[in-house]
């Protein structure tokens, strides 16, 4: 365990101590353990990466049930093919991945095609995202919160595809290259499909967004 | 980022930023502590209690895909059905005892009969006995009293459309139909074989040879294995045994029974 990874007590009660939500990488210790299935190495990585999971699922699907459902899906998977893990490699990748590939698995569904047909943009699930610091600015936090409702409205109403590469470029920061690998595609592929993405995407938006 | 783009619209800029500048969604504490404490001690991985997502078993990929081997199979089914349509159809001329492989069967017993030869069977008419065999539009037979023929299984429509006849003793009348063409019709007698393109043939057998009569069109015949020889229209071919096989004219008495046959055929089920 590394100095970086050193817990601070605010595990669940069955699990060892871990510190709050982490932005550093796990340290090689650390995703050694991973691949052994440690405790220890595995709320680590669960604290570091949670929230890019879940937050990227919800941002690709808008919808709070289904990010939670594809988030733990994504740390099923992660778990059960820990033992294959390479720990040379930082997980970020690998996690965002796997989060692409569930959504991706999720809009070919037939349900999940069925549900979109049934609801409309005005479902009040993009409205009620969660302010992180309304308590410090409650008036800022409000027009932020209403900004980022409307820009999520946005972002949903783009094909499922653009969506995904506007996220995964912009929200993630992800290189084209790297957008390609995971969707399968050419780096200059992505780079069109960025470009018109983003174009959709500020239409939409109407560039009010630019005050 | 470090990919290069075309140079942005300000509105194209400000989406840019609009989508960078989201802020992480926070979960329901809840869901996460529950996650959480699954994950780390694998008790997400076993399954209860916390409950998966709606990762039914993909039943309707599995059955689209299924689609596919059973529509191949149903159209496999449903050809072959259709291939070998209804089987011969079978009618007594004279009634009496006839054996069809082993089994007696009264010749007015038209059901029992066609169940009896549908598929084809080896058929005794006894010594009273005859029948009309037939597949509409392509193949009619006459079988006299006192033959013993072997009945092939009716010509497919499509496939499996040769047919070989077997006659160990006695005659018959055979006539091919308009649908007949391309098929393969073989007559096998123990001193003969007949092969046929479109005619209307007798084929007698006795303990003397076989004798091969042409009515119409052209039937090429000879001794199985050996030479076969072009028959023209009434002619005859007679294939005794132990000599040579020769071509002479066909005799009144069949020539008339294969008349009578064409006859009864013209203005029924044949065309």
């Amino acid at each position: 365990m590394s100095e970086n990874d050193e817990p601070s007590g605010t595990g669940s009660p069955s699990a060892p101590p871990v510190p709050g939500p982490a932005t550093e990488r796990l340290s090689p210790e650390t995703r050694a353990g991973v691949r052994r299935r440690e405790q220890r190495a595995l709320a680590l990585l669960f604290r570091a990466y949670f929230p890019d999971v879940y937050s990227l699922a919800y941002r690709l699907l808008g919808d709070r049930h289904r990010a939670e459902d594809i988030t733990q899906e994504v740390f099923l998977k992660v778990y059960r093919s820990a033992p294959s893990y390479d720990p040379e490699r930082d997980p970020g990748p690998w996690l965002t991945t796997i989060t692409y590939n569930a959504c991706r698995d999720l809009w070919r569904s037939r349900s999940y095609k069925a549900g979109v047909r049934s609801r409309s943009m005005d479902d009040k699930e993009v409205g009620e995202l969660p302010l992180p610091d309304a308590k410090a600015d409650p008036e800022r936090a409000a027009i932020r919160g209403e900004d980022e409702s409307r820009v999520q409205a946005a972002i949903l109403s783009l094909p499922e595809e653009q969506r995904a590469i506007v996220l995964l470029h912009d929200y993630r920061g992800m290189n084209h290259e790297e957008i390609g690998r995971l969707l399968g595609v050419s780096h200059a592929a992505v780079r069109k499909r960025y470009s018109r993405a983003l174009k959709a995407l500020a239409d939409r938006l109407g560039g009010e967004t630019a005050r | 980022m470090s990919d290069e783009h075309t140079p942005l619209t300000p509105a194209e800029e400000a989406a840019q930023r609009a989508v960078q500048s989201l802020p992480p969604v926070a979960a329901d504490p809840g869901f996460q502590a529950r996650l959480e404490r699954e994950f780390i001690s694998g008790r997400l991985s076993a399954g209860p209690p916390v409950v998966l997502p709606a990762r039914r078993f993909p039943w309707g990929s599995l059955l689209r895909w299924a689609y596919i081997p059973a529509a191949a199979v149903l159209l496999l089914a449903v050809s072959i059905s259709f291939n070998r349509g209804g089987g011969w159809e079978v009618a007594p001329l004279q009634e009496g005892l006839i054996t069809v492989d082993g089994r007696e069967i009264e010749a007015i017993e038209g059901s029992a009969l066609k169940a009896a030869l549908g598929r084809g069977g080896e058929l005794d008419t006894g010594a009273e006995a005859s029948l009309e065999i037939t597949r509409p539009g392509r193949i009619a037979l006459e079988v006299d009293p006192g033959a013993h023929v072997e009945l092939p299984a009716p010509p497919g429509r499509w496939w499996d459309r040769n047919v070989t006849f077997h006659v160990e003793d006695g005659e018959l009348r055979l006539m091919t139909g308009p649908s007949f063409s391309g098929q393969s019709l073989v007559i096998v007698t123990p001193e003969s074989r007949t092969e046929i393109v479109g005619t209307l043939v007798s084929v007698y057998r006795d303990e003397g040879g076989t004798c091969v009569c042409v009515m119409h069109g052209t039937a090429r015949v000879g001794p199985p294995g050996g030479e076969m020889k072009p028959v023209p229209p009434g002619m005859r071919m007679v294939l005794p045994v132990g000599k040579e096989p020769y071509v002479t004219e066909i005799m009144p008495d069949h020539e008339a029974g294969m008349k009578a046959f064409e006859e009864r055929l013209k203005p029924s089920k044949w065309h």
